[in-house]
């Protein structure tokens, strides 16, 4: 069958859009962009999907809240939940959670938190990630870091310029585990001094496999077993 | 036309991020594992896809195209850009699974959109060898190289069948590209 043949110049683009071989040397030009739409729309078409595994999803998730909390919110926008669907799920084990925190001990309280945060610094196996301002509006202008290790199951949180909660609520830390199905755990209650640097004690409710970020938000006093995450302050990680 | 949800993302919106997920993570997905030789390097690949999303959200053009093209063609680019980066290639037993389309009860109904088989009937309505080309260069990432090798045809001839099926394709979809310098 004889075919007309395509202009050379079209090739290029034809192949750019396939192979994504064009190497910035060709311009992205509307032609090339209808040829690339073309093609991801192919792409769907030919694509079964798969469904997202737990702990790829929880990765997601945390990189989707780091993304939030990197875009400075607008003071109008209302804030929003962010419920990743597997949250509910863990409310059948929350009196395990409870009761594991009731058992837990408390040793690593005992040690003061600049000394503990010292000895995690050194430790090269430890987590070490600044805080960002997450979007919720009580954010202040949050900065510090927080030091963890997963072998030893200690950690510190150091916060600088995070106003002191309203009357009635608390602050209440989440850790992210990469290695655990569904929500992040609670990683302890605290308060802010309305000045200067405060140290908190990391207090993980439950084994952490390996954290991948960790997630400060606001509560009721007293805390909560599930957060809505409505109220995210600062982020940490990934 | 599905609520947009790129804008909202772009602004920081938790709730968009989190639907955004929802409507396109299975096909990401799908589509990484496809491209990536282990299982471990597809979630990997996954989530980079998803960052450069987040990233490059404010850039979305509704008048450009859906946010399903517009994520798409990010996955397949970074897929491909970690694909020559690794020296991988996608794992033989999904090459061995390469059809002219994939049959339907392979996908998740739910995820399929009027977009999507829009794209379906007018793939069917290729010469069955541009399909069968598309699909290993589209789906599986294999380079043209790669499919004359695999289907035992002439390099041109995968080139051309490729080529032809892309612009018959993008007719038929009526795909039409605004003026040169419009943008």
């Amino acid at each position: 069958m004889n075919e007309t043949p395509i202009d050379p110049t079209m090739e290029r683009l034809l192949d750019a859009a396939l192979t994504g071989e064009d190497g910035g040397a060709i311009s992205d030009t509307p032609t090339l962009r209808s040829f690339r739409d073309t093609a991801a729309l192919a792409t769907a078409a030919v694509t079964s999907t798969t469904p997202v595994p737990g702990r790829l999803f929880d990765r997601l998730a945390a990189d989707a809240l780091r993304h939030c909390a990197s875009v400075r919110p607008r003071p109008s926008a209302p804030i929003r939940q962010f419920r990743p669907s597997r949250w509910p799920l863990v409310a059948a084990a929350a009196a395990g959670v409870l009761i594991t925190w009731l058992v837990m001990p408390r040793e690593a309280q005992a040690i003061d938190p600049a000394t503990q945060r010292t000895a995690l610094l050194a430790d090269s196996g430890s987590f070490h990630q600044s805080w960002k301002s997450g979007p919720s509006p009580l954010q202040g202008a949050v900065s510090g870091d927080v030091v963890w290790n997963d072998q030893q199951q200690r950690g510190v949180l150091r916060l600088q310029g995070l106003p002191a909660a309203p009357e009635g609520r608390q602050f209440q830390l989440w850790i992210v585990d990469r290695e655990r199905e569904g929500a992040p755990v609670d990683g302890g209650l605290f308060d802010v001094s309305a000045n200067g640097e405060t140290l908190v004690p990391v207090q993980a409710r439950l084994h952490i496999g390996k954290a991948a970020a960790f997630v400060i938000t606001v509560e009721r006093h007293g805390g909560v077993v599930v957060s809505k995450q409505e109220d995210v302050v600062a982020i940490a990680g990934l | 036309m599905p609520e947009l949800l790129l804008p909202q993302v772009a602004a920081g919106d938790p709730a968009a991020v989190e639907q955004f997920l929802r409507r396109h993570s299975a096909t990401i997905h799908g589509l990484a594992r496809r491209y990536c030789p282990t299982v471990e390097d597809a979630e990997d690949a996954t989530q980079e896809i998803f960052v450069e999303i987040w990233r490059s959200a404010e850039r979305f053009d509704p008048a450009a195209g859906s946010e399903m093209t517009f994520a798409l063609t990010i996955a397949r680019r970074r897929l491909i850009d970690r694909g020559r980066r690794l020296g991988r290639r996608p794992p033989a037993e999904l090459l061995e699974d390469a059809g002219i389309l994939p049959a339907p009860a392979d996908v998740d109904r739910s995820e399929i959109t009027d977009e999507v088989n829009r794209a379906r009937a007018a793939l069917a309505q290729l010469r069955g060898e541009q399909q069968q080309v598309l699909d290993l260069a589209l789906a599986h990432g294999q380079t043209h190289q790669q499919i004359a090798a695999a289907i035992g045809i002439p390099l041109g001839t995968v080139k051309s069948h490729a080529r032809r099926g892309l612009l018959r394709l993008r007719e038929l979809l009526g795909i039409t590209p605004p003026a040169e310098g419009s943008s």
